[in-house]
This record gives structure tokens, C-alpha cells and sequence, in this order.
């Protein structure tokens, strides 16, 4: 608990100074929150993935799950309500048996390590983008794995993952992915 | 002379030149400032697209403020060397990163970029849209100096190609405007020969067929123009010729005849400057070698004795270029070279050219001197013949005069017509020997006029008054209309000449017609105008009336009983007075006759001496007539005895002058030409013998005498009668008027 409070402590601050700041937290600002930051990236990669219209109609909100503890606090509050492409971003907290139909992109929290595998299992072969701060998430079939090096939050992507999914992930994105797996054009 | 013109090749050709250059300048100007919008446009077009294309790659580096990744998405500007610089700037303005090809570029802001807009940098603005948010804002500045680059390899192309143009340009315009210019430059040199060398007979060479048509046709007008001009020029100077060879023959024609001429010819200028003369002139004037050529004939050679040379110039008969007398014949005298003179006769015609002005005078003259000895000679016989005529006449006269008066006794009817007509013919025959020795006297100089003032009113009425019985006889009605002025004339000598030129006119005149006679004043001459309403003189002979025994019809003279020397005596008085008689006629509607006589002029005269009258004359005063002639003095005793004289008579000088030793006569009548002793030296010897030097004096002669004559024959007062002028009537009144006024002055001697 004790933890929780310090970094909703550290987090409330982050968001006073992003909303300061303006509406994009620095990427290299480390300090600001690595959550913040990682929350605007959860927006970010909506905007970055097509999902197939037939999982996502025009208009129809995008929900994004955390799948166990919340790391973001109040962070995630920052992007709900945003639009990614004209879809709505709506968050859920979940837990890791919880089904996960409903969601476009899940956030599996570090809590969630052991019932890694079976997570993505369950969703594997679904327009589900799955996305983690664990370490070789992208290697045991994750999507997006985040990871913070020398301050600054980068990303490696999981094409294969994706394209099982039939989502398409831009090429911009890619383009400025630490490292990317799988087949790549 | 045409050297600082330019001729017509290089003017053309400097035409062309620049017509090329400027169209070429412009060309390439037009296509260097389209070529530098269209590349400037497609530069911005091309930073556009890249831009575009770099703000989409920029998203997500952007979206993720991933530098390193939107450093790389710019440094792919690399490639593109145009873009000099660029930057991406965050939502806020906020540089994220820079891109410079050279150097360094860290702008401040977004704001300071736009505010520093760079003039040769093309700027490129664009909105990193992401998602339907602007996320940034992407700057990309590329140079223009590519634009320059191509815009110098345009102008060096275009420098090239003018170079290239002109090139072409001039030896293409050399060789076509040859065709041009050639034919045009042989032209002028051709014309140039013709008009410096006065060739005609050059020609411009045909041009080529390569030349326009206009150039042939101007070439082919200029020779046909040159062979009319030759032709012109031929016939020109063989015309010339030909009258300078017809002009040749009529002036050496004209030489001849000047050098042949017997008469003296001279040309004289309006300045009455001789121009020429010929070889008889310089004979009839001495001397070949008297050059009056350049001097004026009026003052060097007509002689001052003539009386036309104290006429001005422009006045005188001889030299005078007169328009009124066209031609005039006279006589006068030339000086010759050896300073005598020589009388001649002349004509003088003023050369009128074809304006009717006069351009100078020709005077023809030749010696008259054998002829003038001749008409001397003539003259004495003539003269000597009347004079020789004149006694014996005058003593018929005198004598049918008695017998006709009935003084020595009546004579039966039929004696009294025959004396009648013995009377009239001795008249007749009395007034032509009168007359001519009058013209003889008068012409030959020997007559003095006796000149006193003259109202020309009374002369007009005297004369009148004499013609009026024999006016009424013809029936012919004579009107005077006087006008008074004083005239400087001989009184009888003008009387004379108007009742000769009045007479005429009663002659001429139809019976119930009338003669008209008046007068004007005018220019210091009186003109005396006799009119008539006869039968008119041709106008070919009213120059010819004036001469002796002239008469329009040669049987007037005989018909009208004139002598046919009236109007000669009457040209010789007036001409005496320096005066002019002309007449004017026209045929059938009369004749006119006009002379002028000089008006009285104060300076020139002086008061002529009044005789005073005397009162009567003493019982039977002695005459002591002096005459060789036996039967006029008879005659003239039986006459003057019948007025109450008492007559002696002698026939020679010396018994004249014993006559008068013996008793002093009351009235000598001499005669001049006596035996022993003539007239002059009674006279003379009688001066020398008081108080015989007074006895008045009648010189009664048949000659005619001189004023000099007069002077040397002057005694007491003295009568000078010429014989037969006088009829005896008169003889015996001026006789008894000549005793009388004797008389008449020593009763007022006496008296004082």
C-alpha cells in the first residue's frame, strides 16, 4: 500500500507537470512518470494500428484492458475519453482470467507475470494488441514490449504477433521501434 | 564626298545585326525568366512533396519525441542537396531537432524562424499533422542555387549562341546583300563618272539575276535615263554647233559689213559709251589710231559747236537712247583727232529690245563736208540769183505799182488787167525769191533773231488780223483763243511763222470749215497749236511736210499759190528759237500743227530800248537815194516825191559822199553794193564827218544782213530794209515814220 501511495504520490506529480508542460509528456522526461508516459504510449499505438473493421467498425470505441495491478494510477485517466483515428479510447481494469473479448488492447501489468503465457495463449489468433513492460514480451509472443533504457521509454514490436491478429501496425511506428520481430518489408 | 556616310552593305548589315541581337536578347531573356519561375516553382513544388513526404515520416518520431528517430527522418534530407536546412518543431513551437547541410542551425523557435524569412531561400512551412492533431510543424529551407546555377549556364548558352547567330548573321547578309548593294554601289560610281567626268557615255553594269527586281529595274531605268541624257547632250552640241556656226557666218557678215560700211558706225551703251566702231569711223575721224572705244560719245567726240551737244546727255539727238524719237536724222559736228571738227550727217536709232526698253543707240554718221562745200556753192548761186533777181523785181514792182495807181496817168481798162496780173505774178514771183533767201539766210546761221518779250495773246491776234481778208476770201472761218504769256521770240519772226502755218490751213481747209488757232504754257516753252478740218496729211508724210517743195500733192503747189517753202521757213525760225514744230494728223478729220517757243525768263533777258514817237516831219526834207541801180531808183524817187520829198539820186559811193559834202540830206537811202566805194565805207567815212554822222540812215539791200552788218552800219537812227521784202507802200511809210521820229527827238532835245 505504502508503495501504491508513493507512486500515486510520483504520478500525480508527473501529470501536474505534463498538464504544465502541455499535452504530450517528454519523452525523456523520465521524471515526469515512466507510467505517464507509458499511458500517452497506449494511446500512441492506437493511433498506429489498424484493426480489422470487422472488429472495429468506424466510430466504435477502443477498449484498452490492464490486465492486473494498475501501474498507471492516475495517469490512464490522461487518455481515456482521447480518440485514436475516431475511435473513442475507453480503459477496464481486468484481471487475468477475466475474459478479454471486449478489449482491442490489453496492458498486461507486470503482476500478471506468471499467468503470462496463459494470457497470451488465450488471445492468441484475436485483433488483440497485446502490450507489456516485461522483459522478452515480444520474444514469448507479445506485441509491444516497452522497456526503459537510459531514461527514455522505447518499444520492440512483434509483427508476427500482429499480423496472426490481422492488424496492421504503420510502418512509422516501426520505424522508430527499438527492434522489431518478424517478418518485416 | 561620301566618304563620312556609310555605304548601303554595311548599313544594312549593321541592321540585320542588330535586329538579330535584339530579337535574340529578348528570346533568351523570355525563356531565361520563364525557365526561372518554372524551376523556382517546380523547386517549391519539389520542397513541397519532400516536406509532405518528411512531416508524414516525422509523426511518430514526434508522436513519440523519439530525437534520434526524427534526427534520422531528416538527415534523409541528405540526398536532396537543394535543402540547405531544416527542422521540426513540437506543437508548442519548440525546435526538437534541426538538420543543416552545412554548418550548424539552431533556431530559437518556430516564430524566429518565420520572422527570418531568407530572400534566396525557398521556405517551406509545413503542419506534421497526426491523427487530425497537429503535432508539430515541419521547416525545410532550400536553396535557389540551383536556380542560379542553371540561370548562368542560360545566359553563357545564350551569350554562345548570339555569338553563333551574328556569326551566321553577318556572312549571310555580306553575301545577300551584295546582291543588293553591288549593283546599287556600281550605280553611284557610275553616276559619280558621269556627272565628274562628264561621260555620258558610261553604263552601269547589268546585275546579276540573284538581284531583287526593283534593283534590275532601277539599273535598267538609270541606263535608259543616261542614253536619253546622251542623246539630249548630242543633239544639244551638234544644235550648238550648228548656230554657232550660222551665228559665225551672220556676225562675220555683220564684220563685213561694219568694216566695208563707207559710213561711220558707232555702238553706244545707255551711258552713251562708245562699245565699238568701225574703220570709217576712225577714217572720217583722222586717225586709226583715235580710240573713243570705252569713252562717251556725247562729251569726247560731238563737237561743241553742235548745237544738240548743249542738250544733256539723254536730250540729245544724236547720242541720246530717246524713246520718243526712235530714229532722228541731222546734221551737227564730230571732233576728230587732230582736234578739228568735222561736219557730218548722222542717225541716231535707239536699239529697243524686246521689252520696249531702250538697251542703246547706233549712230551711223558720214563726212559732209565735200557735200556741205556743194550746198555752199549751191546756196551762193541760188543766193547770188535772187539776189541778182531782186532788184530788177523790185523795180518792175515799183514801177507797175505806178503806173497801176494811176499816179503817172490814166491807163485804159484792158492795160489796167494786164498790169493787174503783171502786178500779182511779180509778187508771187517777189515771195519765192523771198523766201528762199530767207531759208538760205536763216538755215546758214546768218540771221540774228531780234528777241524781246511777246505776249503770246497779241501775237495770236496780229496774226489773225493779217490772215483775216484772205480767210474770207476762202471762206474759211479762223478763231484765235489767245492765251497771254510772255514770250522771249523774234516778233516778226514768229508772226511770220504763224501766218505761214495759218495760211496753210486756210489753203487746206474746205470753204465753211474752221481753223482753230490757240496756245499752251508749259515746261519754259509756249506751244502754238494751229488746227484744221481738212483732208489730213498721211501719217508717212508728216515728217516730210517740213522739207522744201514739199507738199502732200505735188500739185498743190501750183493750185494754192504757195511757194513750197512756207513750213520749211517756219521749222528753220522756230528751231532758231530752240523751240519744235511737228504736226498731227489724222487723215480726213484734219490736221493739227504745233511749235513751242521759249517763255520769258527773267534772267536771261534784258530790256529791249523804247523808241519814243515823234511828232510831224519839216517841209519837204531832201532824200539822197545811193543806188547803181538806174530804174529802182527812179522808181523809188517817183514814190517818195509823191509822198512830198525832195530826191537826189547817186549811183556810186564816192559820188554819195560828195553828194553829201554839198548838201546834208535829211535822209540817206544807200544801197550796199555800189561802185568805188560800197556801202560800208559810205557809212564809215560818213560817221567820220560831223554832222554827217547823225543823218538817219535806210540801208535798202538785197542782202541780207548780220547783226554785225547792223553795227557797222549804223549811222544817225537807221532803218534796214531788205529789198523786196517790203512792199513799196511800206518802204515810203518807214521812211516818213524814220524822218518823222528824227524830228520828233531833236524837237525834244531841243525842248530840254
Amino acid at each position: 500500500m505504502a508503495a501504491v501511495s508513493r507512486c500515486s504520490a510520483a504520478l500525480l506529480l508527473a501529470a501536474l507537470i505534463a498538464a504544465h508542460a502541455g499535452s504530450a509528456p517528454a519523452a525523456s522526461d523520465i521524471a515526469a512518470g515512466e507510467y505517464q508516459i507509458k499511458a500517452a504510449y497506449l494511446h500512441h499505438f492506437a493511433q498506429f494500428v489498424e484493426w480489422p473493421q470487422s472488429v472495429l467498425p468506424p466510430g466504435a470505441p477502443i477498449v484498452i484492458g490492464l490486465v492486473g495491478d494498475d501501474p498507471f494510477g492516475r495517469a490512464i485517466d490522461e487518455i481515456a475519453g482521447k480518440h485514436a483515428n475516431g475511435h473513442p479510447l475507453v480503459i477496464r481494469h481486468l484481471r487475468w482470467n477475466d475474459p478479454l473479448g471486449g478489449c482491442q488492447m490489453i496492458f498486461i501489468s507486470s503482476s500478471e507475470l506468471d499467468h503470462l503465457g496463459a494470457i497470451l495463449l488465450a488471445v492468441r489468433g484475436f485483433s488483440l494488441l497485446t502490450v507489456a513492460d516485461v522483459d522478452n514480451f515480444t520474444e514469448r509472443g507479445g506485441m509491444i514490449e516497452l522497456m526503459t533504457v537510459q531514461h527514455r521509454v522505447l518499444f520492440d514490436i512483434n509483427t508476427e504477433a500482429a499480423a496472426e491478429g490481422h492488424m496492421k501496425i504503420s510502418s512509422k511506428l516501426l520505424q522508430i521501434a527499438r527492434a522489431v520481430r518478424g517478418t518485416t518489408e | 564626298m561620301t566618304s563620312y556616310r556609310l555605304s548601303i552593305q554595311p548599313r544594312l548589315r549593321l541592321i540585320i545585326m542588330i535586329t538579330t541581337t535584339i530579337v535574340l536578347l529578348l528570346a533568351g531573356a523570355a525563356s531565361v525568366v520563364v525557365d526561372f519561375i518554372s524551376l523556382s516553382q517546380i523547386t517549391g513544388r519539389d520542397l513541397n512533396t519532400l516536406a509532405n513526404v518528411i512531416a508524414i515520416d516525422s509523426t511518430a518520431p514526434l508522436t513519440f519525441r523519439d530525437r534520434d528517430a526524427a534526427r534520422e527522418v531528416l538527415t534523409s534530407l541528405r540526398a536532396k542537396p537543394s535543402v540547405v536546412e531544416a527542422a521540426i518543431f513540437d506543437r508548442t513551437g519548440k525546435p526538437f531537432v534541426t538538420y543543416s547541410r552545412h554548418g550548424s542551425f539552431t533556431p530559437g523557435s518556430l516564430s524566429g524562424v518565420i520572422r527570418t524569412s531568407h530572400p534566396s531561400h525557398i521556405q517551406v512551412f509545413t503542419d506534421v499533422i497526426f491523427d487530425g492533431e497537429k503535432i508539430g510543424t515541419l521547416y525545410i529551407s532550400g536553396s535557389r542555387d540551383m536556380v542560379k546555377t542553371r540561370l548562368k549556364q542560360y545566359v553563357l548558352i545564350l551569350i554562345g549562341i548570339l555569338a553563333i547567330t551574328l556569326a551566321i548573321a553577318f556572312v549571310l547578309s555580306s553575301k545577300l546583300l551584295k546582291i543588293v548593294s553591288r549593283p546599287i554601289a556600281e550605280l553611284a560610281s557610275v553616276a559619280r563618272g558621269v556627272t565628274q567626268d562628264d561621260n555620258y557615255s558610261l553604263r552601269a553594269p547589268a546585275p546579276g539575276t540573284s538581284a531583287p527586281g526593283e534593283i534590275a529595274d532601277l539599273v535598267a531605268a538609270f541606263n535608259q535615263m543616261l542614253g536619253e541624257a546622251e542623246r539630249h547632250r548630242n543633239e544639244l552640241e551638234h544644235q550648238v554647233h550648228e548656230r554657232t556656226a550660222e551665228l559665225s557666218v551672220v556676225l562675220d557678215r555683220n564684220q563685213a559689213i561694219l568694216d566695208s560700211a563707207g559710213d561711220g558706225i558707232f555702238g553706244l551703251d545707255l551711258d552713251g559709251i562708245v562699245t565699238f566702231m568701225n574703220p570709217s569711223a576712225a577714217r572720217i575721224l583722222g586717225s586709226t589710231e583715235f580710240k573713243p572705244v570705252g569713252k562717251s560719245l556725247h562729251a569726247n567726240i560731238h563737237s561743241a559747236t553742235c548745237p544738240d551737244r548743249t542738250l544733256p546727255y539723254a536730250d540729245c539727238r544724236v547720242c541720246g537712247a530717246r524713246l520718243d524719237l526712235p530714229v532722228r536724222t541731222g546734221r551737227g559736228k564730230f571732233n576728230r583727232f587732230d582736234n578739228t571738227t568735222v561736219p557730218i550727217e548722222y542717225t541716231g536709232s535707239t536699239i529697243v529690245d524686246a521689252s520696249g526698253n531702250a538697251s542703246g543707240v547706233v549712230v551711223t554718221f558720214r563726212d559732209i563736208s565735200e557735200q556741205l562745200q556743194i550746198e555752199r556753192m549751191k546756196d551762193e548761186f541760188v543766193s547770188t540769183v535772187s539776189h541778182e533777181l531782186r532788184t530788177p523785181l523790185t523795180s518792175i514792182r515799183g514801177a507797175l505799182g505806178l503806173l497801176g495807181s494811176g499816179l503817172l496817168g490814166t491807163v485804159s481798162d484792158r492795160a489796167q488787167r494786164m498790169l493787174d496780173i503783171a502786178v500779182t505774178n511779180t509778187d508771187r514771183l517777189v515771195r519765192l525769191i523771198n523766201d528762199i533767201l530767207d531759208l538760205e539766210r536763216i538755215d546758214s546761221g546768218r540771221v540774228d533773231l531780234n528777241r524781246a518779250i511777246v505776249d503770246s495773246g497779241d501775237l495770236m491776234i496780229e496774226a489773225l488780223e493779217g490772215i483775216q481778208p484772205f480767210a474770207e476770201r476762202a471762206r474759211v472761218t479762223v478763231i484765235a483763243d489767245p492765251s497771254h504769256a510772255g514770250v522771249w521770240c523774234d516778233h516778226d519772226r514768229i508772226i511770220q511763222t504763224l501766218t505761214n502755218l495759218l495760211s496753210n490751213a486756210v489753203k487746206f481747209s474746205p470753204a465753211g470749215t474752221t481753223v482753230l488757232l490757240n496756245g499752251s504754257a508749259a515746261d519754259g516753252m509756249y506751244t502754238f497749236a494751229i488746227e484744221d478740218e481738212g483732208r489730213g496729211i498721211p501719217k508717212e508724210q508728216l515728217e516730210n511736210v517740213f522739207e522744201r517743195f514739199k507738199q502732200v500733192d505735188a500739185s498743190d503747189s501750183r493750185q494754192k499759190g504757195g511757194t513750197g517753202l512756207g513750213l520749211a521757213i517756219c521749222r528753220s525760225i522756230v528751231a532758231a528759237h530752240g523751240g519744235r514744230i511737228w504736226a498731227e494728223s489724222e487723215e480726213g478729220k484734219g490736221t493739227t500743227f504745233r511749235f513751242t517757243v521759249p517763255l520769258y525768263e527773267e534772267e536771261t533777258i534784258a530790256l529791249a530800248p523804247e523808241e519814243t514817237a515823234s511828232p510831224a516831219a519839216p517841209e519837204r526834207p531832201v532824200v539822197l537815194i545811193v543806188e547803181d541801180d538806174v530804174d529802182l531808183a527812179r522808181v523809188m524817187g517817183a514814190s517818195l516825191q509823191a509822198r512830198g520829198f525832195e530826191t537826189r539820186h547817186v549811183v556810186s559811193g564816192r559820188s554819195a559822199v560828195a553828194a553829201c559834202l554839198d548838201e546834208k540830206p535829211d535822209v540817206i537811202i544807200l544801197d550796199l553794193v555800189l561802185p568805188e566805194m560800197s556801202g560800208f565805207e559810205v557809212v564809215h567815212w560818213l560817221r567820220e564827218h560831223e554832222p554827217l554822222a547823225h543823218v538817219p540812215l535806210v540801208v535798202y539791200t538785197a542782202h541780207e544782213l548780220t547783226a554785225a552788218d547792223h553795227e557797222n552800219l549804223r549811222l544817225g537812227p537807221t532803218e534796214f530794209i531788205t529789198k523786196s521784202r517790203v512792199t513799196p507802200e511800206e518802204f515810203e511809210h518807214r521812211v516818213v515814220g524814220l524822218l518823222a521820229s528824227i524830228d520828233g527827238c531833236q524837237e525834244v532835245q531841243g525842248a530840254a
